[in-house]
């Protein structure tokens, strides 16, 4: 088992130490597993003036998309590269089953992350809109262009259940649009989000294209979501902390995207067709995953019921638990 | 299955299920810490049998291992169940006819509903209804919205030089040979006059003082 052994966080092109520092603990054993160095909250706006300075200098929104996506590529690979021990910091840090570290996260969020940038480039960039007739035949416009630009700054605030894909679905379409991206990963999971840092530097990324700040509080975060100079956040965490956000986004009038809270019903119909499968689907990652659905509607016909109820517990009650055993690479 | 993510997280699985049992419901399995896990944040996979679906462990995020099952009467009221929610980020129909599923997972007003599976893809978006959030991750959407759209337009003079600028000359690339200046001008110049003059532009009538259309040589009278 080797974890990843960086601990300062990354600003603008730079690894950075703090005088505080965040202590990672293992949830499977309550062992200590690393200190990482806390970004000072002048390091955060460092990093958010450097994301403005490298938008609005365009050295990487106005590079072609095809450049962008092969610097992109790179840094996936970088990801590949070190996979394993990736896999084993996710475990680490969030006391995750191996196989959702290694499934989920790594294999499913890089491929998401690949696909994400070929169909970003499938996408038109500028494309023509029709002129009304009326302003065509008074000759006052003669073609009409829509353009698609990146928006900005976006500031990217991850959860700790799934740290690498959220990382993933969010910085790549951002960076693939040309925006210049910093990550916040959760203070209970910062330690697997630091390798964006090295990955930005094995594939060349301008500095302050992308930084990765961590803290243990939010002041930092706050930073994220109120800075004049962040134009917008994407965030997945809780509903609570997501109405904070659009508060705090409000008075720069922010783009947001939000994922937040769930409550996913499964409806069972009377004939169903698998039942066993919820409880797996229930008991992977012990439910800290939005999409788990924690409510189960089940017919009231007896058969049906019967059927069910004798389903699920013993299926729930066969279920292992313990320290995530590390899986063989 | 591993540990929740902190001592806090556990108390709240704890606090649900002692919340759900006061208002109803019924511990079917685990509900508690398993026994001989000293260390780690561990609660055991969970079920309660929740009299309906207004109880705590219906309506609030838990984010653990903690599942209720709520009987339903038919389809509309499983439907209605579903629905009655302030979020609205996933579901998922179970049934042995696709067909019967897919029409139920139309009617559930959330970001995704998977039948009888579950996906995860580049394609395909996800996001929240109602409380569960703005905007969607991944797909065309999650790019859609990394990005914003400035519209540009043009008067015609412009479009009038763009054009002249752009302006193939077929004949003479044919023949390989550049286009002369001197005679490339008067030959772009001819084509673009033309269409000027055949495309619809508005004039002022001597006459009336008017605002007048000019459309294949015949005059029209302006809306305004």
């Amino acid at each position: 088992m080797s974890i990843l052994t960086e601990r300062r966080t990354y600003v603008a092109g730079e690894w950075v130490i703090g005088d505080q520092v965040i202590a990672v603990e293992n949830p499977a054993d309550e062992t200590h597993v690393a200190d990482v160095s806390a970004t000072p909250v002048a390091e955060v706006e460092r990093a958010i003036l450097a994301a403005r300075t490298a938008f609005d200098d365009g050295v990487w929104a106005q590079r072609a998309p095809r450049d962008r996506a092969q610097v992109l590529h790179t840094l996936i690979d970088h990801l590949e590269t070190n996979h394993e021990t990736l896999v084993d910091t996710l475990v680490a840090e969030a006391g995750q089953p191996a196989q959702f570290a290694d499934q989920t996260q790594c294999r499913t969020g890089i491929s998401i992350a690949r696909q994400t940038i070929d169909l970003y480039l499938s996408m038109r960039h500028e494309e023509a809109t029709p002129v009304p007739v009326d302003d065509l035949t008074r000759g006052r416009v003669a073609l009409s262009i829509l353009r698609h630009e990146p928006v900005g700054v976006v500031t990217a605030i991850t959860p700790y259940n799934a740290a690498l894909i959220m990382a993933l679905q969010k910085l790549i379409p951002a960076l693939m649009a040309g925006n210049s991206v910093i990550l916040r990963p959760s203070p209970l999971t910062p330690l697997s989000s630091l390798i964006f840092g090295h990955a930005a530097d094995a594939a060349g990324l301008p500095a302050g294209v992308l930084s990765v700040v961590a803290e243990e509080g939010t002041e930092g975060a706050q930073l994220l979501t109120t800075h004049p100079a962040v134009d917008m956040v994407s965030f997945t965490g809780s509903t609570v902390a997501g109405r904070n956000i659009i508060a705090q986004a409000a008075p720069t009038v922010k783009r947001l995207s939000l994922e937040l809270g769930g409550k996913s019903a499964q409806i069972y119909l009377p004939t169903p067709s698998h039942v066993s499968a919820s409880a797996r689907w229930a008991s992977w990652h012990a439910p800290q995953d939005r999409h788990a659905s924690p409510r189960h509607a089940c017919s009231s016909r007896r058969s049906t019921k019967r059927r069910y109820s004798n389903a699920l517990p013993p299926r729930t009650t066969r279920s292992k638990w313990g320290p995530p055993p590390i899986r063989p690479h | 299955m591993g540990p929740v993510i902190s001592a806090a997280q556990r108390s709240k699985c704890e606090r649900f299920v002692q919340l759900a049992e006061q208002q109803g419901a019924k511990v079917r399995a685990g509900g508690k810490r398993p026994e001989g896990l000293d260390r780690g944040y561990y609660f055991e996979p969970t079920v309660l049998d929740l009299p309906n679906n207004a109880n705590p462990a219906a309506q609030e995020e838990i984010f653990g291992p903690v599942l209720g099952v709520i009987g339903y009467r038919d389809v509309d009221d499983a439907v209605r169940i579903a629905n009655d929610s302030v979020y609205g980020l996933s579901g998922q129909v179970y049934g042995a006819d696709t067909a019967a599923a897919v029409a139920v997972a139309r009617r559930i007003r959330s970001g995704a509903v998977n039948v009888n599976t579950t996906v995860f893809s580049a394609l395909a978006p996800s996001g929240g209804y109602k409380q569960s959030g703005l905007g969607r991750e991944r797909g065309p959407e999650a790019s859609a919205n990394s990005r914003k759209s400035s519209t540009c337009r043009l008067e015609s003079s412009h479009h009038d030089r763009i054009e002249r600028h752009h302006e193939p000359q077929p004949g003479l690339a044919r023949l390989g040979r550049r286009p002369h200046p001197r005679t490339a001008q008067p030959v772009v110049d001819r084509v673009a006059k033309k269409d000027r003059d055949r495309a619809p532009h508005m004039i002022k009538d001597d006459k009336t003082g008017m605002d007048v259309w000019v459309y294949d040589g015949k005059k029209f009278p302006s809306s305004g």
